[in-house]
């Protein structure tokens, strides 16, 4: 029995080694979830290029935090480490407590991407009661439902806005993301929350539904929010406008503003420790892959078409300038007070 | 050409686990698991693999049953009663012949009228909101617990430890729960890793402990004389065959009862219905006995599959793996998109449908090879079953803290075992865990609950009669009802029956 055991343990030995592979992507979310197919599909076409293997590596946690938590305070060192994080980790990086910090890291490639938001077909802004399924990753897009729902309140703060919030809204938490399409489709939630590549795939040519707004993609360049190519004129502020007659603004929109750009223009994105040897070779690859027809294909089938940023210290620049104070305080507020999500404001995001 | 080669990788695989006395289609699923990244850029691919080695796998279990004595798998315990005093008489291949032929009936009529309806079915997702769901799953708790299982306060325990099991991670909106402080539990207890615990591994060291010897009884006769006398007894018997399966298929549909309750009920109708004295009795080696219970198991596998793709609730553990791999690829099982999405069921149908005519091909023609495999010592192939499932286990995170995890369910399986302790009824309240909590607060939400912040509540104008309208909510009332009836009816009723845990 005991030499059968040692044999056993010799192969789980031998099997386990075997697997080791040159590069890993961290992924911070169990198999299966948006992010970890990504990861999936990013490092099965990121080995063609970097000529080494690159398998994933799961670390899941709440909020797909200790994952990147892990990167930060131990993984990063590695010099054949790649972090792969979402939008989440943007919001949760501004309103949660964590370790990791953006700064500290190259970015490798980021996909700027959108998020679309449906409505009832013919239910109007202005009247009655919404029910609205939530959960973690939907802050920016609840925020413009309200500004939408509610329109322009005396001073715009986000004390008036909870007021009209608590009054028009039904706020479901914890609704996956299946369940909420299902919900909307048989009337039991008025709003429906989507990638661009699923809106596509399960909304369009659909009776009962119609696209209510987008976010819009950033336009490094110029530091603006632009209208999304695969969206024309869908863009939150546009649709506002057409709506209430003049342009969303006050302290709500300045804490939608920060905490949109923080998860859609790093929704997808890859970082290395600031300095790790490899990072020209990997960005390098990364490059390589996007311009390649096949392995953009496949990526894109997942998340749509959107454009990758590569240059990590515009992005970031980009990113820091959303930061203020005010900006800060009343996204905490708001998500603590409409969600009932633990936020916490951190001081030292402003230095 | 690339689906027919790995529906032909799935069947013989599935084949191959499926002979081995002991693992049966779970662990089948639970050693592939880790070849879920290949599949990514073509899900579809995945399902057709995977659903050719549930079929396989589920034909192969019989044979194991018929020629060894030793169950392939508990769904196909039922066919050791007749089919090994068969085999032990020297009809190995009259009997197999008779497997053969019902398992690829049986296999292929039910997946047709499973899956090429299943979007029909999808049209009764729609109906479905928060309450009925919640009904649902309550009803769902109450079969696994009280149907299956006849042992009432073993039953409760089992559901309690599983709703807890699967109350591990994040509460709604994030918070962590139940996790002791292990930061590695934020995100819950995965699927793989509880049913490697609780199925896989205790099977594995049942099958040491009971030091397994499994060559197959010497076999009279012409081999293929024999396969065609089985198959003339389906001929003439096709009734009772095709009422084992229509058992099988019913009892599957059955959240969290697909099992070995389907097999045995399948075969106890068919002795009931043949009460007149036979030449051969019932229990040894009445190859009607065989035939009445033997397709009932791959019409179940089939039929289990349908609650996991319509609602997320697996009737069986091997149905919870394939949700698991399903999860894996991205798919959103439980929703109606997938239902509608036609590569979805038509990979489902292809891979079982050539699975189990796959593995019917292959047993008559190798059927020599089927014992060779046989007389393999058990320890070998349990050895490298346990290393792979290890393995597959540790492909989550990497860290020491899968194989602690692994470990601890394998005990905790190991002492359900010992003490029949209902391990599909923890399973299943697991899966549902999150979803009652879910749906029970969702519920509350949408009928007035209000909730600002912990601590800041109010029940004010909740709207109890628009809940609890028969017009309004006719499924979440009548499954509520249902469950309370399963649940009185166990604690009332004086002759258990038999118990399936």
């Amino acid at each position: 029995m005991f030499k059968k055991l040692l044999l056993g343990a010799v192969a789980l030995l031998f099997i386990t080694t075997s697997a080791m592979a040159d590069y890993t992507l961290i992924v911070p979310q169990a198999p299966g979830k948006g992010t970890s197919v990504w990861g999936e599909i990013i490092a099965k076409n990121l080995e063609k290029f970097i000529g080494e293997p690159v398998v994933v590596r799961h670390i899941p946690g709440a909020r797909d935090i200790p994952g990147f938590n892990k990167f930060h305070n131990d993984l990063r060192f590695d010099d054949k480490t790649i972090m792969v994080a979402h939008g989440g980790n943007g919001v949760s990086y501004l309103l949660d407590d964590v370790d990791y910090n953006y700064y500290d890291y190259d970015l490798i490639g980021s996909m700027n991407n959108d998020i679309v938001l449906g409505k009832q077909a013919g239910k109007d802004e202005k009247s009655g009661t919404w029910t609205i399924a939530g959960g973690s990753g939907f802050e920016p897009d609840a925020a413009a439902a309200a500004m939408l729902l509610c329109g322009p309140q005396g001073d715009n703060t986000v004390a008036e806005y909870l007021a009209c919030w608590r009054e028009r809204v039904v706020w479901v938490n914890g609704v996956s993301g299946g369940e909420k399409r299902l919900g909307f489709k048989n009337g039991e939630f008025d709003i429906a929350r989507e990638s661009p590549a699923a809106w596509k795939r399960f909304y369009t040519g659909i009776e009962g539904n119609e696209l209510w707004f987008t976010h819009g993609i950033l336009d490094l360049e110029n530091n603006v929010q632009m209208n999304d190519p695969n969206f024309p004129n869908t863009q939150f502020e546009d649709v506002y406008a057409s709506l209430w007659g003049e342009q969303p603004k006050g302290d709500l929109y300045n804490a939608y503003k920060l905490t949109r750009n923080w998860r859609d223009a790093i929704q997808k994105s890859l970082w290395m420790n600031k300095g790790n040897p490899n990072s020209a070779k990997v960005k390098a690859a990364v490059t390589a892959m996007i311009n390649d027809p096949v392995a953009s294909a496949e990526i894109y089938a997942k998340t749509g078409v959107y454009p990758w940023i590569q240059d990590g210290p515009a992005l970031l620049a980009a990113l820091k300038s959303l930061i203020t104070e005010k900006a800060l305080k009343d996204a905490v507020t708001w998500n603590q007070e409409a969600y009932g999500f633990p936020s916490i404001y951190k001081p030292e995001l402003l230095k | 050409m690339e689906y027919v080669i790995w529906a032909l990788i799935g069947t013989l695989y599935g084949m191959l686990v499926g002979i081995i006395p002991i693992a049966g289609v779970t662990t089948a699923l639970i050693t592939v698991f880790s070849m879920g990244a290949y599949f990514m850029a073509d899900p579809y691919l995945g399902l057709v693999f995977l659903t050719a080695i549930v079929a396989s796998c589920a034909s192969a279990d019989s044979y194991t049953s018929i020629l060894t004595g030793i169950p392939g798998a508990s769904t196909t315990a039922a066919c050791v009663i007749d089919g090994y005093p068969m085999a032990k008489k020297g009809q190995a291949a009259r009997a197999m012949g008779i497997a053969i032929t019902d398992s690829t009936f049986n296999g292929v009529i039910f997946a047709a009228l499973a899956f090429f309806l299943l979007p029909y079915y999808g049209k009764i997702i729609v109906l479905f909101g928060r309450p009925e769901f919640l009904g649902f799953m309550t009803m769902a708790l109450a079969c696994v617990g009280f149907v299956a299982s006849k042992n009432v306060f073993l039953s409760i325990c089992a559901i309690i430890f599983g709703l807890c099991v699967g109350m591990v991670g994040e509460d709604v909106v994030s918070n962590p729960r139940l996790t002791f402080g292990w930061e590695y539990l934020q995100n819950g207890i995965g699927m793989v890793v509880l049913l490697s615990g609780l199925f896989g591994v205790p099977e594995l060291l049942d099958g040491f402990r009971r030091g397994l010897k499994s060559a197959a009884p010497p076999m009279e006769g012409n081999y293929f004389e024999g396969l065609k006398e089985g198959f003339g007894d389906c001929r003439r018997h096709w009734k009772d065959m095709v009422r084992g399966g229509l058992i099988g298929f019913v009892t599957g549909l059955l959240p969290g009862v697909g099992g070995a309750v389907g097999d045995f009920l399948a075969y106890g109708a068919t002795k009931a219905a043949h009460k007149e004295k036979q030449e051969i009795p019932f229990g040894e080696g009445n190859p009607i006995g065989l035939l009445g219970c033997e397709g009932a198991n791959n019409a179940q596998k089939v039929s289990s599959m349908i609650p996991a793709c319509l609602f997320g609730i697996p009737a069986a553990p091997f149905a919870a793996m394939v949700m698991a791999i399903c999860m894996y690829f991205g798919m959103e099982i439980g929703t109606p998109d997938l239902l509608n999405d036609i590569n979805f069921t038509h990979s489902l149908a292809f891979g079982y449908i050539f699975g189990t005519i796959g593995v019917a091909l292959l047993s008559i023609f190798l059927y020599k090879y089927i014992l060779k495999i046989l007389e393999v010592p058990f320890w070998i192939y349990a050895m490298f079953i346990l290393v792979v499932i290890v393995w597959a286990n540790m492909q989550y995170t990497g860290g020491w803290e899968d194989f602690a995890l692994l470990a601890i369910l394998s005990a905790i399986g190991v002492v359900c075992k010992h003490f029949n302790i209902s391990r599909p009824a923890i399973l299943v309240s697991y899966v549902v865990a999150f979803k009652i909590d879910e749906y029970f607060w969702g519920t509350l939400q949408l009928y007035g609950y209000k909730q600002w912040k912990p601590g800041l509540t109010s029940m004010e104008g909740f709207r109890w009669f628009d809940l609890f309208n028969i017009y309004n909510h006719p499924i979440f009332l009548v499954c509520i009802l249902i469950a309370l009836g399963i649940f009185i009816n166990s604690l009332v009723r004086k002759d258990k029956g038999i118990d399936y845990t």
